[in-house]
């Protein structure tokens, strides 16, 4: 995928009070590429558990800002949001398979969820790190 | 432009039977709100020994998991003490986040909070 076009970054504080900001921020943005609405709900979520997993457990670790960019590939094929952070070291987590998510809402431990519905609401998802920079990229097909 | 922050409450409302608490949640439940409704269901389940809870989720706009983490963290606890935790009046956008994780086949979910509040005889 070459996402070439940005509709819009926003840097937020590494807190939960600005997760209701970084939802509507994908819903604004979304709209401005045409996402379905029950489509701009499922991104939304998945930034949401993203952005959620950032604040937890990195920047209760160090201090660092979340940036969240909007893209589109050259044909507005494809919408990537982009979340990113400072971090010594790569974030690039097993996504759990579904037969084990249930088997940990059967003994009521909740570990995973969050990644496990970030891999199930968008298309593709890809992580990177460069030069102290993680980067999550959460792309869904038009 | 700032957001204002993420709102949710949890209230105890009317209940078709004596033995069961209700419960309406409306507004926001995602991280940011998750503490406050652990705070509520604390308070309901171990200070107030209610153990048969319908959760009426009709005005519930949003559930990330940070909510259904603090759900998961009360089931076996209301369970093990003769209890049982149930969803009424489930929207479809949430009942869309609960299906993709498997939460039906571990949760009754029912239409109303009458249907609920039978499940628990059943």
């Amino acid at each position: 995928m070459s996402a070439e076009n940005i509709i819009e970054v926003r840097i937020f504080e590494p807190n939960t009070s600005v997760l209701a900001e970084l939802r509507e921020f994908v819903i604004s943005t979304g709209r401005l590429v045409g996402l379905a609405e029950e489509t701009l709900r499922n991104i939304a979520l998945a930034v949401d558990e993203a952005a959620t997993n950032v604040i937890r457990h990195v920047a209760s670790q160090h201090p660092c800002l979340i940036g969240c960019t909007c893209e589109t590939n050259s044909n507005h094929s494809e919408v990537t949001y982009e979340i990113s952070w400072d971090d010594t070291k790569p974030f690039n987590p097993s996504i759990p398979e579904k037969e084990v998510i249930s088997q940990r809402i059967g003994t009521f431990t909740p570990g995973g969820l969050g990644i496990f519905l970030m891999h199930h609401l968008v298309d593709d998802i890809a992580f990177d790190y460069n030069n102290g920079k993680c980067v999550v990229k959460l792309i869904k097909r038009v | 432009m700032a957001t204002t922050p993420s709102q949710f409450t949890a209230v105890e409302t009317a209940s078709p039977r004596a033995d069961l608490s209700v419960i309406a949640l409306s507004g926001q439940l995602d991280a940011h709100t998750a503490p406050e409704f652990e705070r509520f269901l604390e308070q309901e389940v171990r200070n107030e020994n209610k153990h048969k809870l319908i959760l009426d989720f009709s005005a519930l706009e949003y559930i990330s998991s940070a909510g259904l983490g603090v759900l998961m963290g009360f089931i076996e606890e209301v369970r093990s003490d003769g209890g049982d935790m149930k969803f009424a009046c489930v929207p479809e956008k949430i009942y869309h986040v609960l299906d993709l994780l498997g939460f039906p086949v571990v949760f009754t979910i029912a239409p109303t909070v009458d249907e609920a509040a039978v499940a628990f005889t059943n």
